[in-house]
């Protein structure tokens, strides 16, 4: 069972920026959680080629005994990870949103200042696609709007660097072209890469957060005001606040990977 | 793969590219032409080329569109499946379009995105098969190689620094030693893993350590890959390279793409097709499956030249082209200046040495002048010698002296010359005299479009069908730029359709460099009165320029001294090289001598003398002051670096020039056109004063060919991005100028074809029998005389006439040509007849072979020499006797003067005083010894300046003299009635010396060995005296080799020995003009 559409607890915007504040109950969060999140989160086919990796490393010449030590550990699921998963999950099933590869492979986000962007895929836009590209932040924090949507690797500036670095989204295109051959999505990839090659500014860009706080506007009014001005004419950016039930995501990484071995939410 | 123009067009219509729209690529390529082309010769040039705001937005997403074309094909391009040659060259062509543009971008302020992008655009550039643009790219950006510094950086960060480093190595290849480093750079990194790595692995978050381990895990792999590759570009080892790539690069992208690492994955994928890329055009890689000299022959020129890789030509010649292919037994290839010709024939050198090994097999490579004969020379024993193997040239003079004599037959072990290097003229004498024992494994001709040539293009074509004919054994590799269609002449040279090959770029699209082309003119320019202005005007129709439309000014006001109603064509010429001379040595080619020193005498008016003077300026000041005149012109003209190049200096002092240009110690050189015969040294800038050039007494306008070979000089490959070629042209010719720039070259056409279509156009084709007998007949004649030579007798020569002629290019295609087939009949005809009279008078026709004359030339000689006063004798035939007081010298100028083969070269010496008395005097001065200054001043002073004198001197001594006097001379030797075959060997070899005497302009055997072997005339004696008492009776090698070995043991204190009192050269600068010029070191 998928991620439901949410109840709508505000929305603001008419224009090309718009935000909406959404919630979700326990029981919606545990049917996401048993659904497609576990498979978001658990790549399966990404740990059959860790072991090919690692096996390859000794005739690098280099000792791999740190590296394999790492990666060999694979049980560990931070919460944020969940969160990011349930964003995906959201806009893919009702967002028109196509996101050609596990996002659980980018853990390279907390780990290096790498430009780029947590989600990257395809937009459906009537009959037409356009490139998407998202940035995720999960907190539990009782501020409004949190934290982590200020400082060096906030959301705040995460958007913006989407919404004014063209190089970012350059290289996103670039990235998704390699992936595009052979791919059953190969034409929808022409589609969108026609549109940008003619206008590098016709995408559109979300910007998730995924709360665990009682739903409020806080989160989202001033960066829906401020993402507005200066916002290229062709580019759409929509923000969505998740809000999940109180407390609850402290304990998603345990919970997924309970699920995953058999255990309940 | 090598690209072509076609897959370029195709590249331009790509679904992506087309997304951006066809006006916008349109506009956007004009943008990077003039971009380009302002950051080359901005300063030089105004540039009238107006940007608007949304170009850079444009640039940027039509690199994005083809690199997303290239991107398609990125799989394909390492596959070796036949279906998928369309998206490797659709790969190959994205990423050349995309390097294009993107070379233009300035560099990310950031260090770690200015690396990622130096190394992207690098890759781009190999796999568009730019790697040369690519390296001048890197020198015209220095910031962008430079090495960050990793002091307190993160473990993968100083991964990323130190392999940057290695590819900045890798790249730019600039010796044995910087690649060699990249070993030691990498073990390094592994040295240092186990101090930093555990911190990076240990952030505190599980993802993110998991997400460093595989960076790290891919930038292991790079390192890995990287060691290999430089390991391979240094010894060609290991073996299974390409295997061993992909291995490492594989697995360092799956790394990435496990982590997710959009940047670095990307970054893999593009490196992985650099590597294999530069794997595929190492020299390693050819050398591999050919054979153990090839291999020796590899290694010597990677550890000692630097020389790694090839030119994207010269890898499509050998590996797709089948340059080495056993089966081709003619192959002409079609290159443009500067596409590394050399090398291509000194990989088939080798392999034709391999093949004739057990029979001592020989190779000819033929040069059309005496200058590229010792340019070759030089550059083919620097890079053979190592290898044992032995590179003799020929002078160039158009008779064999006794020392060559001894050179081409010996058959010892250990003195058999490998290659020989000759002019045609001098090849042809050894062919038909069959002076060498050995067979003839290859023939190798330079600028083999001179086939077509007015004056030469005869003899050319009739050497190769003598060798054709005559030495059955022998392959072909005729080397020539921007010939249409060459397979034609492929197939005739290997009488077979599928052993003749052409290998051909005129489909490619690289190029040693870009440039723009355009003409110019003065323009009134009102910022001061009676002020003016060059203008160049960029023409769009030309091929293989950038297409920059508009006028531009260029330069100042007045960059010359000279009042506007004062200037001429040349004038603006030099008007223009001055300008440009600011960005490298800029040429200003005018049609006369005299022309030559008034622009050079302007243009030294307005630069400023060179400080500090480079050592080479002095040490060339110093040889002319030595060797010609301390009051020489010229060197005060090269105090402010300004050159001369024409027929009125000697060889050695235009070696010495073209080194001076070759090492960029010039700014500009004014020269007449033959400065485009074949030399190597390319310029910054090309101006020409005309379309025309002299011929004769009169003027014809320059083949295409003959234009793109003087202008494709323009630019150097690995210094000028944009090379400039201009022609002068005032409002009236400006039209006509245009049109002759855009000409195609065309098809070579024979000389025989042209000849018998102008007799022709002219109604004169049955008069052929009387035509026959004239001056441009005269090499087809000594073809013809060869073979009665061979059979002496009618019958058989008759019936064979067709075959001889059968086996020229002109005949064979005058026969399937359907309006040929007359003119054809009518040259057997004619060819028949003229048999049949010379076998009325069989003896003069056996000395044509021996001397070099037709027979009528014998006819005419011998008749001179009977009606001589005195019957000549072996004294006569002496040091003393010819040079000497009352020597009989005048009278046998007087019989040369007979010759129709010498006279008109004789006749133009000019000077002053009856014709043969004056010769025999200036021939006498000159091999006594006496200076260039001195002989100028005696002979050709009058009233003329001292600059003009010289000038005079030297065209007579180094080309009517050289040439004609010195044939002249041993051709009369053999006519004079001495039978040679009786004397003793003493006296015959010192007969055999005489014509070189005159040739080198010194008066024993040992100074001719000596002057041979490039030692400076003014030392050559004491030099040869020297030598003597060294040599003593060494057995061994051949004299000339003897006195080469000699030459190189000799310490400084042998030099200085032999430096004259007060000689502006010292011992030690003797010796470096020797080097110079001998090619013992550049």
């Amino acid at each position: 069972m998928g991620l439901p559409t949410g109840k709508v607890e505000y929305a603001l915007g008419t224009g090309q920026v718009t935000g909406c504040g959404l919630s979700f109950g326990a029981e919606e969060l545990d049917g996401a959680l048993a659904g497609p999140v576990a498979s978001l989160v658990f790549d399966d086919a990404g740990k059959a080629d860790v072991a090919a990796i690692l096996e390859s490393a000794a005739d690098t010449e280099f000792g791999d005994a740190a590296v394999r030590r790492i990666l060999e550990d694979a049980d560990t699921v931070e919460d944020w990870r969940v969160g990011e998963a349930l964003a995906e999950s959201y806009i893919t099933q009702h967002r028109g949103c196509c996101f050609p590869w596990p996002d659980s492979r980018d853990e390279r986000k907390a780990g290096s200042s790498l430009p780029g962007a947590d989600l990257a895929g395809l937009h459906q836009d009537g009959d037409a696609h356009r490139f998407a590209f998202g940035e995720v932040k999960t907190s539990n924090e009782g501020t409004y709007p949190p934290g982590t949507m200020h400082g060096r690797t906030g959301l705040k500036q995460q958007l913006e660097d989407l919404r004014d670095q063209v190089s970012i989204r350059d290289g996103l295109v670039l990235y998704l072209g390699y992936r595009a051959k052979n791919a059953e999505w190969l034409d929808r990839y022409r589609t969108a890469a026609q549109r940008y090659l003619a206008d590098r500014n016709d995408v559109r860009v979300f910007g998730l957060l995924v709360r665990d706080v009682p739903p409020h506007e806080d989160d989202l009014r001033a960066r829906v005001a401020k993402l507005g001005r200066g916002c290229p004419e062709s580019m759409a950016i929509n923000l969505v606040a998740m809000y999940l039930p109180q407390g609850s995501i402290a304990t998603l990484g345990q919970r997924v990977v309970g699920m995953r071995n058999g255990g309940g939410a | 793969m090598n690209l072509t123009d076609a897959s370029l067009q195709r590249v331009d219509t790509h679904w992506a590219v087309l997304a951006v729209g066809e006006a916008e690529r349109d506009r956007a390529l004009a943008v990077c032409g003039a971009r380009l082309v302002k950051r080359a010769v901005g300063n030089q040039i105004r540039i009238e080329f107006p940007e608007h705001g949304r170009d850079e937005d444009l640039l940027s997403r039509l690199a994005m569109a083809y690199e997303i074309a290239a991107i398609e094909g990125i799989n394909a391009f390492l596959s070796l499946d036949a279906e998928k040659a369309a998206l490797r060259e659709q790969c190959a062509a994205g990423a050349w379009r995309a390097f294009e543009i993107g070379r233009l971008f300035d560099l990310p302020r950031n260090e770690h995105d200015r690396i990622l992008h130096v190394l992207h655009l690098s890759a781009l550039a190999y796999c568009g098969d730019r790697w040369s643009d690519l390296r001048r790219w890197y020198n015209e950006n220095p910031q962008a190689a430079q090495v960050a510094q990793d002091g307190g950086a993160g473990w993968h960060h100083r991964l990323l620094y130190r392999l940057f480093n290695c590819w900045i190595r890798l790249i730019r290849k600039s010796s044995w030693e910087d690649l060699d480093q990249i070993a030691e750079i990498i073990a390094g990194l592994r040295a240092e893993q186990s101090s930093y790595e555990a911190r990076a692995l240990d952030s505190g978050s599980n993802a993110a350590d998991r997400a460093m381990a595989l960076r790290l895990i891919c930038l292991y792999h790079w390192a890995k890959g990287t060691e290999l590759l430089a390991t391979y570009m240094l010894q060609g080892e290991p073996g299974g390279i390409a295997a061993l790539l992909d291995k490492h690069f594989e697995a360092a992208i799956d790394a990435a793409a496990l982590g997710a690492d959009a940047e670095l994955e990307m970054l893999m994928r593009w490196l992985h097709l650099t590597a294999r890329q530069m794997v595929g055009g190492s020299l390693w890689w050819v050398a591999r499956a050919v054979n153990s000299r090839v291999s020796r022959f590899v290694h010597e020129v990677t550890k000692h030249q630097a020389m790694f890789e090839l030119l994207p030509p010269q890898r499509a010649a050998l590996q797709e082209q089948g340059l080495l292919d056993q089966a081709a037994t003619a192959i002409v290839v079609d290159m443009p200046t500067s596409g590394g010709k050399t090398l291509l024939a000194q990989f088939r050198i080798l392999q034709a040495l391999n093949q004739f090994d057990r029979d001592k097999g020989w190779v000819a490579y033929v040069a059309p002048t005496r200058a590229l004969s010792a340019q070759i020379t030089r550059r083919l024993r620097r890079d053979f010698a190592p290898i044992g193997i032995r590179v003799e040239q020929l002078t160039g003079a158009v008779e064999i002296d006794a020392f060559e004599e001894d050179l081409l037959t010996s058959t010892g072990d250990g003195s058999v010359f490998d290659v020989l290097v000759s002019t045609p003229e001098k090849l042809q004498l050894v062919i038909r005299n069959r002076k060498v024992p050995r067979p003839l494994a290859l023939v190798v001709m330079d600028e083999a479009h001179n086939i077509a040539d007015e004056t030469r293009g005869l003899r050319i074509e009739l050497l190769l069908a003598t060798i054709k004919r005559e030495c059955t054994t022998a392959n072909f590799l005729l080397l020539m730029p921007y010939v249409e269609k060459a397979e034609t002449l492929a197939r005739w040279l290997a009488q077979d359709v599928n052993a003749g090959r052409a290998i051909s770029f005129s489909t490619t699209p690289w190029m040693p460099n870009e440039r723009i082309v355009g003409t110019y003119c003065a323009a009134k320019d009102t910022a001061v009165r009676g002020g003016w202005h060059m203008a160049f005007q960029t023409l769009t129709t030309t091929p293989r320029a950038v297409h920059l439309d508009g006028t531009h000014q260029v330069g100042g006001v007045k960059p010359l001294d000279v009042p506007r109603s004062k200037l001429t064509l040349s004038l603006q010429t030099a008007a223009m090289a001055t300008v440009l001379s600011d960005r490298g040595t800029s040429i200003a080619v005018a049609n006369s001598i005299d022309s030559v020193w008034t622009m050079a005498r302007h243009v030294d008016a307005v630069l400023q003398p060179l400080s500090p003077m480079p050592d080479e300026i002095r040490l060339v000041q110093d040889f002319l002051r030595t060797e010609i005149s301390p009051d020489f012109e010229l060197v005060g003209l090269l105090g402010k670096g300004v050159g001369v190049h024409h027929a009125g200096l000697s060889d050695e002092a235009r070696a010495l020039i073209e080194w001076l240009a070759e090492e960029g110690k010039l700014k500009v050189l004014c020269a007449t056109s033959t400065v485009a015969q074949g030399i190597n040294f390319p310029v910054s800038s090309v101006f020409l004063a005309s379309r025309y050039l002299p011929q004769g007494h009169r003027a014809r306008e320059m083949y295409p060919r003959e234009f793109w070979n003087l202008a494709g000089r323009a630019g150097r490959m690995n210094h000028d991005s944009v090379g400039v070629v201009g022609l002068a042209a005032d409002e009236r010719s400006q039209a006509q100028v245009a049109e002759f720039v855009s000409r195609a070259t065309g098809q070579l056409v024979s000389r025989l074809v042209n000849l018998l279509s102008e007799l022709e156009q002219a109604g004169r084709l049955h008069q052929l029998e009387t035509v026959i007998q004239g001056e441009q007949w005269e090499d087809f004649r000594c073809y013809v005389a060869h073979l009665w030579n061979e059979k002496q007798s009618l019958d058989a020569v008759l019936a064979d006439t067709e075959q001889l002629l059968r086996n020229t290019f002109g005949y064979g295609i005058l026969r399937t040509e359907p309006n040929g087939r007359a003119k054809a009949d009518r040259l057997l005809e004619a060819t028949r007849n003229y048999v049949r009279r010379l076998a009325q008078s069989p003896g003069a026709v056996a000395l044509a072979d021996t001397t070099g004359f037709s027979p009528e030339g014998v006819g005419k000689a011998l008749a001179g020499l009977s009606q001589l006063e005195q019957k000549l004798t072996v004294a006569d035939w002496s040091p003393e006797g010819l040079f000497g007081q009352g020597s009989h010298m005048a009278a046998l100028f007087g019989v040369m003067l007979r010759v129709p083969q010498l006279a008109e070269s004789l006749r133009d010496l000019g000077g002053e005083g009856p014709g043969d008395r004056h010769l025999a005097e200036i021939t006498k001065a000159w091999v006594e010894g006496r200076g260039i200054q001195d002989i100028a001043r005696e002979f050709f002073q009058a009233d003329q300046d001292q600059t003009r004198a010289i000038t005079e001197a030297c065209k007579a001594i180094y080309r009517s003299l050289a040439n004609a006097g010195t044939w002249g001379i041993s051709a009369l030797s053999r006519l004079s009635g001495l039978d040679m075959d009786q004397l003793p060997e003493a006296d015959r070899r010192r007969i055999n010396s005489l014509p070189a005497m005159v040739y080198h302009g010194v008066k024993t055997e040992d100074a001719v060995l000596m002057r041979m072997n490039s030692v400076p005339r003014s030392i050559a004696e004491s030099m040869g005296d020297q030598y003597r008492s060294w040599a003593g009776e060494r057995q061994g090698d051949s004299e000339l080799q003897q006195a080469r070995r000699f030459l190189r043991e000799l310490g400084s204190d042998g030099w200085d020995r032999v430096c004259p009192k007060g000689s502006h050269l010292s011992g030690a600068e003797f010796k470096r003009v020797w080097e110079l010029l001998s090619g013992e070191k550049r």
